[in-house]
């Protein structure tokens, strides 16, 4: 890649909605390139630089701001940081120029062994020094600043002394990262451990804020308990959405993600999804101006 | 208070072994009971793992039915537990423990179309090789064959078995229903990448046995022998059409010249 090459690539991201990039819908995108503002695809789908999906995106980026999104490198875990993980991350990263990076604000893996899952730390003084010092190793060996996302959770630690909205204020103040505000996320875990998704919002630094998440859940049931479960295999709800337009208040508009993974629909279903983001942002913006 | 990595060693003992005792003093029983947490993320993790041997290996899943499935992916994760943040290093394994599983048994073609699955998979990650150039191969003086060497395709995969997996593949395709008798042979099965996409295609076994002269770092001159004395007085070896066959398939991508 040349220097004239990566400056002829579309960004950075809008403050508009874009969408999930799953492989089912490559060639589509390929094909007929649809109006969608950018698009976020999982990082770990194109660690193997020659393959079928990593040459797709190659194409796709020539066309699109492009965000990449990790979900393994655990970087909440207590072990040592995945060192030939963040290395693949890094030459994708190299590779792709892409206008977002973002991992979660979890661990994953223990003793060599993965869970393949965004589980929610303790929230505590000695995770808020480890994920702080973790963040600002993954920053350094990137060379830029990443994002971190609140995950879902259906578990909570009695060790925990600090509230997750307040902790995910801290590790992006004393790391240096951008918040990825999941919406949906937020209105998951309120609605399973019990506290107001809007103390949640109003906790987080405004200027923090570089991107949200949409996504659908499932609710499912365990011996008569009902709990939210982040599946992304469903359309947003209304719920969800009316959490949207409390955070366009208070939060102004961001990149604003569609995701979708499970049971993936047809890609027109996707967009008008994002449509529907993008109608309620340029509301919020013109009740703004 | 338990340190970071103790609890997490606590986590993957709950959700991955099903050992909750030491865990479950630990987690908060408020809106959701510290037991009902364990389960969500039990489940979670089976239907993950589950998740990612079902897109990478679904006719083996058509073969057995999704209950089967279902315990068989519940097994191989503790069998085979994952060691990687990419969940397309957690499902390499699943041919192998198919054969431990069921390698003298009446199901041991399960493994073989793992097998060929994985290839399928595999070759979408690998790079795509030049073809053999056949021109420059026809206009070698022919003095000089003997010291031929070919080079295997990074984008191909060669995967033979006693079964007709290729036939077994093809009939538990999407919208495909037919039933194969697994009696009716062995059949090798090239798995190449070209143009982007996968293609799956008989190859003869008498080609298959050239390339496995050929990759024991033998000339042409040597596989050639080694062919010949393998197949001795085979009314059906011919050893250009072998030769042929082979360089058609997709399986070699270059050639030097000792």
């Amino acid at each position: 890649m040349t220097a004239s090459q990566t400056r002829e690539r579309p960004g950075p991201i809008p403050a508009t909605a874009g969408i999930g990039l799953r492989g089912p819908h490559h060639s589509q995108v390929l094909t007929d390139t649809p109006s969608i503002a950018w698009l976020e695809v999982h990082s770990e789908n194109f660690f193997a630089p020659d393959s079928i999906a990593a040459n797709a995106l190659e194409r796709i980026r020539a066309n699109y701001p492009v965000s990449l999104h990790g979900v393994g490198l655990s970087i909440g875990s207590a072990g040592p940081l995945a060192r030939e993980h963040l290395t693949k991350l890094g030459q994708l990263v190299d590779r792709f120029d892409p206008c977002l990076v973002s991992e979660h604000l979890c661990w994953g893996a223990v003793g060599g062994y993965h869970l393949n899952d965004l589980l929610p730390l303790p929230y505590t003084d000695e995770a808020l020094d480890h994920m702080a010092e973790r963040i600002n190793e993954v920053q350094e060996f990137l060379g830029r600043q990443i994002l971190i996302e609140n995950v879902s959770s259906y578990m909570e630690f009695n060790d925990s002394t600090i509230p997750e909205w307040e902790f995910l204020a801290a590790v992006a103040d004393r790391s240096g990262c951008g918040i990825l505000l999941d919406i949906n996320n937020i209105y998951v875990s309120a609605s399973n451990h019990g506290f107001r998704a809007t103390d949640y919002l109003d906790a987080i630094p405004v200027d923090k804020v570089g991107e949200m998440h949409l996504a659908g859940h499932s609710v499912q049931v365990y011996d008569d308990q009902t709990i939210l479960v982040d599946t992304h295999d469903a359309p947003v709800c209304d719920d969800v959405w009316a959490l949207f337009e409390a955070a366009l208040r208070r939060f102004g508009t961001r990149p604003t993600l569609i995701e979708w993974d499970s049971d993936l629909p047809a890609l027109t279903t996707l967009l008008n999804e994002a449509n529907k983001a993008q109608e309620m942002m340029d509301k919020a913006h013109e009740l703004a101006a | 208070m338990n340190s970071l990595r103790s609890l997490q060693d606590q986590c993957y003992r709950a959700f991955l072994l099903g050992d909750a005792e030491a865990l479950l003093p630990e987690l908060v029983s408020r809106e959701i009971p510290a037991p009902i947490s364990v389960q969500v993320y039990q489940n979670n993790a089976r239907e993950t793992y589950r998740k990612a041997l079902l897109a990478s290996y679904p006719v083996i899943e058509r073969l057995v039915g999704e209950d089967c499935f279902r315990g068989l992916a519940q097994k191989y994760m503790r069998d085979y537990p994952s060691t990687s943040g990419d969940l397309q290093n957690f499902v390499v394994a699943f041919p192998k423990f198919l054969f431990e599983l069921y390698g003298d048994s009446d199901y041991a073609y399960l493994p073989d179309v793992a097998r060929l699955e994985w290839a399928a998979e595999e070759v979408q990650l690998a790079g795509e090789s030049e073809r053999i150039d056949l021109d420059a191969l026809s206009r070698l003086d022919p003095g000089r064959y003997a010291n031929v060497r070919f080079s295997r395709s990074k984008s191909a995969r060669l995967v033979c078995s006693p079964y007709p997996i290729l036939s077994i593949w093809k009939t538990n395709q999407p919208g495909q229903e037919a039933d194969v008798d697994l009696d009716s042979g062995s059949e090798q099965v090239v798995v190449r990448r070209h143009n982007g996409s996968v293609e799956l295609n008989l190859i003869n076994p008498i080609a298959t046995s050239l390339a496995a002269h050929l990759d024991a770092a033998e000339t042409l001159e040597g596989a050639a022998r080694a062919l010949a004395s393998e197949l001795g007085n085979d009314p059906n070896f011919n050893f250009t059409t072998a030769l042929q066959q082979l360089t058609s398939s997709g399986l070699l991508s270059g050639f030097v010249v000792d």
